[in-house]
């Protein structure tokens, strides 16, 4: 037990960030610090708890969509079989630190202070997109005080992005189960379905 | 039936042109490719909700992974994928994936040829646009035909994508009489056969060839897939020592 405590600790004590936020100001400077940086550890701190365990949670759902990525195409091939296929992503998001890179700057628009735990964040980010285009977008964000941190809490946003990696997953497991019971008379058809689901239609009426 | 009579044509006329030489005889071969492949490439872009949420892992959840071929298959084509994501913290993703097919036939034992027809098959082709449709009849939705320069890294091994002295595909679909597409391809494999351009096999590409400066907010997509993949060469037998005699 007691060294079970003497873990989370460290744990936490590894979590926090650099410089604590006794305010929304101060919060956004610390996530403009990490971003820049390229602190993954204290951009992650500067999350709320729920927040940093539904990013778990969403790691999770990516590990289990890519098992069952990788199901499909093994089940597709020992069915139809397969011919060698290179695949070659243009934008690579290699590395979160490579993900912090591609914020240019957040900037705290104005604070809506709900109580003395809670506030609404209008922030304003600058994202580096497509072909190093810069993009600015302003949304309102929920903060959380947590023993006088200011945290982030994205915990909202990442329950979204959970729930769509699980409904991929789902039409993966879905497709490949169809092909392991003889669903489809060839190849084409189960490729027809995936792509139904892909687009989030019905993959049904190419079966045979 | 118009196809068939101009590879039928052309054969005649490159015999016809080959029995002027001195000595040998004109013979005709059906070549079956050595190998073929698909590659794809996808560029993609997400907002910064989708970044925040996933702050690594690579996880971009948008589409399930791209078209793969079978045995024997090539395809060309694209799809666009762009989801809007759901409020109040839209996770935006935009993505458009690029196929080319690469066909190669050994040629290692002629010396000169006098006609070659590339002649396949329109297996399957998809039309998206919202919705997902098998085209019937199939229709062959590449606009190029290129000689390979070789391969480039990907994540899945050496993968097919570039391409130099491109001349357009046909319009083709598919049908009962097959092959059911086929091209005059003398020029790329006398350029191979001499040894003025190292052979990586052709490349299949378009309609789409290039990715745009901005990535499209739709859903539409043409992709094909090819089989059946013939090389038919006639050539004269003393011209080409190692070849079938």
């Amino acid at each position: 037990m007691m060294r079970m405590f003497v873990l989370l600790a460290a744990v936490i004590a590894l979590a926090r960030p650099a410089v604590a936020a006794s305010t929304p100001a101060e919060l956004v400077q610390e996530l403009n610090r990490a971003a820049h940086s390229g602190d993954v550890d204290a951009f992650t701190a500067a999350m709320s708890a729920a927040s940093r365990q539904a990013m778990a949670d969403a790691e999770a759902a990516g590990a289990k969509l890519a098992a069952a990525r990788n199901d499909f195409l093994l089940t597709l091939a020992t069915r139809f079989g397969s011919a060698p296929t290179g695949s070659i992503a243009r934008v690579p998001i290699a590395d979160r630190k490579a993900l912090l890179s591609r914020f240019a700057n957040i900037e705290l628009v104005s604070v809506d202070n709900q109580s003395a735990d809670h506030a609404q964040l209008h922030l304003k980010t600058v994202t580096k997109g497509f072909g190093d285009r810069t993009v600015a977008t302003e949304d309102t964000l929920p903060a959380v005080n947590e023993g006088g941190d200011w945290k982030l809490d994205l915990t909202g946003v990442t329950q979204s992005v959970i729930g769509t990696a699980a409904q991929r997953t789902a039409a993966l497991t879905q497709v490949a189960q169809a092909i392991r019971a003889n669903a489809f008379k060839d190849r084409f058809s189960a490729q027809v379905a995936l792509s139904k689901a892909r687009r989030g239609l019905a993959p049904g009426g190419t079966s045979r | 039936m118009k196809r068939s009579f101009g590879v039928a044509f052309s054969a005649m006329a490159a015999a016809f042109l080959l029995s002027g030489c001195p000595q040998g005889t004109i013979k005709s071969i059906t070549l079956s490719p050595s190998q073929t492949n698909g590659t794809s490439q996808y560029w993609y872009s997400q907002n910064a909700y989708c970044d925040v949420s996933l702050p690594g892992q690579g996880l971009f959840t948008n589409g399930l992974g791209p078209q793969t071929t079978g045995p024997g298959e090539a395809y060309s084509g694209f799809e666009d994928i762009y989801n809007r994501g759901a409020d109040p913290f839209p996770c935006i993703e935009q993505q458009q994936t690029l196929y080319r097919g690469q066909v190669f036939f050994d040629l290692s034992r002629f010396d000169s040829i006098g006609s070659a027809t590339l002649s396949f098959n329109v297996e399957n082709s998809l039309a998206e646009n919202g919705g997902v449709n098998p085209q019937i009849p199939a229709v062959s939705n590449a606009t190029t035909l290129g000689m390979s320069t070789g391969t480039i890294d990907t994540s899945n091994g050496p993968g097919y994508w570039n391409y130099d002295n491109d001349v357009p595909m046909p319009s083709c679909s598919g049908g009962l009489i097959q092959p059911n597409c086929s091209i005059e391809v003398i020029s790329q494999v006398q350029s191979w056969v001499g040894h003025a351009h190292l052979n990586f096999g052709f490349v299949i590409a378009g309609p789409i060839l290039n990715f745009p400066n901005d990535l499209p907010s739709d859903n539409n997509g043409n992709v094909t897939w090819y089989n059946n993949f013939q090389l038919v060469i006639v050539y004269n037998t003393t011209q080409n020592p190692r070849a079938p005699q």
